[in-house]
């Protein structure tokens, strides 16, 4: 080592002090230590890749779960972890007061009533009537005499094919 | 976790090539090749880790700990840098936890040398009482202090190699390792002073 020569005198008495009071593994110990060595070193070795991306991962997903106003807040019932995440209302200066609330709000839409009672050629789009020559059932310009024909249809009673008897 | 060490291009010589291949192979569970990469730097980690603990026991962990770091660390070593840097850093960090152990436990007990037995009691004595200043000295200084001292006096690194395990700049090193030892001169300066009398003495007795 080149700059092991230019020691100070210091620093060379010390050098010999150091090795006269070092300790040196006796033979037995040696052996023992290359024993273990020869045991630890048939465990495989994990590559630094494998160390460190599963490590940058949770670093990236606490850091996206813990920085607010990164990600909406997911809101539940007991609302614990949201009020972590949402900045307090102390300390957000210049927010205007929330509007107060209509007198008569408007009843939540159903989404399923608001499927179902939609205009019933929406729930019919497939009607391929008129497309293939009949008069579509929903328009009064179509088959007019032959639903007149169903309804003109009367019933009779017994009673009256009784009375018609002779 | 052991972060990752921004090792500069050291090692260029034919047993660089050798331990990247090595570092290559173990990768891929290569036992006998870890074993072999490791080796040269059993020596180096232990006496680090007994510069730091009193036990020879608690020692001989602290390497296995080391070698399992080590181990686990190959996947960020980049081949081609200084691999004894690399495993240099691994094992001043792992001595902080036996300072701090140590120094607890030395309120409360004394234990059993660490190593191998000197030859003479005299001598286990002295060597003995020798570390143990060098250790409660170490303990008191600052982390990175004590890392770049153990680093360059132990682990025998150049100001580079220090700089890149500590990740720091080449001249920052400088400065830790001069504070460093100038930390360690007031609190070992019989010591010190002893050591460079005898080398005064020997180099007189090499003139003459």
């Amino acid at each position: 080592m080149s700059d092991r020569d230019d020691r100070s005198e210091r620093e060379r008495a010390f050098s010999l002090l150091f090795d006269r009071s070092a300790n040196a593994p006796s033979e037995e110990t040696r052996e023992r230590l290359g024993k273990h060595a020869a045991a630890l070193g048939k465990r495989s070795v994990t590559p630094l890749r494998y160390t460190w991306v599963p490590a940058l991962a949770a670093a990236a997903a606490l850091a996206y779960l813990v920085i607010p106003g990164r990600h909406p807040a997911v809101r539940t019932a007991d609302s614990a972890v949201t009020s972590a995440s949402r900045p307090p209302i102390a300390e957000v200066p210049n927010v205007a007061p929330p509007e107060a609330p209509p007198s008569e709000a408007p009843e939540a839409e159903d989404p399923v009533a608001s499927v179902l009672g939609g205009d019933p050629a929406d729930l019919e789009p497939f009607d391929l009537g008129p497309l293939m020559g009949s008069p579509s059932p929903h328009r009064d310009d179509g088959n007019v005499a032959g639903r007149r024909g169903i309804n003109d249809v009367t019933t009779v009673t017994n009673r009256q094919v009784e009375r018609k008897t002779p | 976790m052991v972060r990752s060490l921004p090792l500069e291009r050291l090692a260029t010589d034919s047993e660089g090539t050798r331990e990247s291949e090595l570092v290559l192979r173990a990768r891929k569970g290569d036992g006998q090749a870890f074993s072999e990469l490791v080796a040269p730097y059993v020596g180096l980690m232990y006496r680090i880790a007994a510069r730091a603990s009193r036990s020879a026991a608690l020692a001989e962990d602290a390497v296995q700990e080391t070698l399992e770091i080590v181990h686990r660390g190959l996947g960020r070593y980049e081949p081609g840098t200084s691999f004894k840097a690399f495993v240099a850093a691994i094992a001043v960090r792992r001595a902080r936890t036996l300072f701090r152990a140590e120094v607890r436990r030395s309120r409360r007990e004394l234990s059993a040398p660490v190593g191998e037995a000197p030859v003479t009691p005299a001598e286990w004595l002295a060597a003995e009482e020798t570390a143990n200043r060098i250790r409660t000295a170490l303990a008191a200084l600052p982390e990175k202090r004590r890392q770049v001292a153990l680093l360059r006096l132990d682990a025998g690194l150049g100001y580079a190699e220090i700089a890149a395990a500590v990740g720091t700049t080449e001249g920052s090193a400088r400065v830790l390792v001069h504070h460093a030892l100038k930390e360690l001169s007031d609190q070992l300066k019989d010591l010190v002073a002893g050591v460079r009398d005898e080398a005064k003495t020997s180099a007189k007795g090499a003139g003459t």
